[in-house]
């Protein structure tokens, strides 16, 4: 929906590798898996080390390194694992609100999006902490957030040519300002802070007034919303 | 500086300062670190580094400074204390300008300081909420903002110059992190509808004035008109 995602774990060494042990196959990658993600629910990653996820999957040192090249790899999976879910989950939502009014339509997409990053925290915290350290995460996150934006640019320049949404600033760069701005705002709301951002319902209405107002103007502002 | 200043209180962990904080000294080490934030990341910045960078010695620093990160405390401080002065056109706006003016005026020159202090905009942005030292001071720097924002909204709505709408602390709130975030991205430059953060201007006004005023935008005249709503 928002451009291309990968499932595809890194396979390490498992092309080479060209044979299976008995210890070896998806439930041993999918352990692998959920247990970093569990652990990324207490340890920073930073301070992650793959003896922690090797002992908290129950898998073999070797058998690690079959699947994956370093826990930023096991990490760069789960992400992109949560990436599907939400592009999932945003089709499923717009084709359920295709005929709607924009004031129902995007705050149901955005509702949808922060109920998957809510069940991801601990993996996006992750990969929003760390993403500018370490390269294959910039690649995955960049990809994600630049996919939205695109996907909000080619939406903002079909309802600009159908008359539905007035002129305005550049659409790429909108769209690249309301995903970062999104992405801000659910990981800030999922710290919990004593902030104004952790109320998630209140949050997730004003990032659809935001939206709106940036894609149709006046014809979707905080005006209508607030009245209705 | 002003006495409510968050961003002072927050400093206990320094040693006390012989000169109240403003000695040669300590802003050759608070700028001495703000260049070499330009080239090493935070986290391999020693103050090793810092020490020769600004020519003093280890007892000087540790005299001003409990750590590398009390440093770039020190230099936030500095950065969004200029950013703060710089939105009072918007945040106590006065009659005689018109809100679209004081909210692109505003926003320029936050854009403008940011860029010229990226390097350590950039350090706290990536460290504040993973760095103890840190997150206490970055949180109470976004709620100083937000609160000064969300006072200008709440005026604007009285004086009927903005609808009325949802919490406006937490539009405020929404805006700021929005903003700091797209500001980083662009200084980082990996974004290519973000190039720099003077590209960010056109669209974070388009996205700040379609919050606060509707997708009208900000009104362009000074004079109050009647709020679409009431």
């Amino acid at each position: 929906m928002y451009g291309h995602s990968d499932t595809q774990a890194p396979r390490g060494r498992r092309a080479a590798a060209g044979q299976r042990g008995s210890d070896r196959g998806p439930d041993v990658e999918q352990a692998i898996l959920a247990a970093t993600a569990a652990l990324l629910a207490e340890v920073p990653l930073r301070e992650l080390s793959v003896a922690q996820i090797i002992r908290g999957a129950g898998v073999s040192r070797a058998t690690f390194y079959f699947y994956f090249g370093s826990k930023s790899a096991v990490l760069a999976a789960l992400v992109k694992q949560a990436i599907d879910e939400i592009y999932e989950v945003t089709r499923q939502t717009r084709e359920r609100t295709g005929s709607m009014p924009p004031s129902v339509a995007l705050p149901a997409r955005i509702e949808a999006s922060a109920e998957v990053w809510d069940a991801h925290r601990p993996v996006l915290r992750a990969m929003v902490e760390n993403w500018h350290t370490y390269p294959e995460l910039k690649t995955v996150w960049l990809q994600m957030i630049g996919g939205l934006a695109e996907s909000i640019a080619s939406e903002i320049e079909h309802e600009r040519a159908a008359g539905r949404a007035p002129a305005g600033a550049d659409a790429h760069a909108l769209g690249s300002m309301l995903a970062w701005t999104t992405e801000r705002c659910l990981y800030v709301l999922g710290l919990g802070l004593p902030d104004p951002l952790a109320n998630p319902a209140g949050t997730i209405e004003i990032l659809a007034q935001v939206w709106a107002s940036a894609i149709y103007g006046d014809q979707a502002g905080p005006h209508e919303a607030a009245a209705a | 500086m002003n006495e409510a200043n968050p961003l002072v209180a927050t400093r206990s962990g320094d040693r006390p300062r012989a000169h109240g904080g403003s000695s040669d000294t300590e802003l050759a080490i608070l700028e001495a670190t703000e260049r070499l934030l330009a080239d090493v990341p935070l986290h391999d910045l020693s103050v090793a580094q810092i020490i020769q960078a600004a020519g003093i010695s280890r007892a000087t620093f540790y005299f001003y400074f409990s750590s590398k990160f009390a440093v770039v405390s020190g230099l936030l401080a500095r950065v969004m204390e200029g950013i703060f002065e710089v939105v009072q056109p918007f945040v106590r706006r006065d009659e005689s300008v018109a809100p679209d003016q004081a909210l692109r005026d505003s926003l320029e020159a936050s854009i403008g300081l940011w860029a010229s202090h990226r390097p350590a905009l950039r350090a706290i942005h990536e460290h504040w909420n993973t760095t103890d030292e840190l997150r206490g001071l970055w949180t109470s720097v976004v709620s100083r903002f937000t609160d000064a924002v969300a006072d200008e909204i709440e005026r604007e709505r009285k004086a009927g110059l903005a609808p009325p709408g949802p919490d406006a602390h937490q539009i405020a709130a929404t805006l700021l992190w929005g903003t700091e975030r797209c500001l980083y991205v662009a200084g980082l430059g990996v974004d290519p509808n973000l190039p720099d953060e003077t590209h960010t201007l056109e669209p974070l006004l388009a996205l700040w004035s379609g919050a606060l005023y509707g997708g009208a935008g900000a009104p362009r005249t000074a004079k109050p008109a009647r709020a679409k709503s009431s």
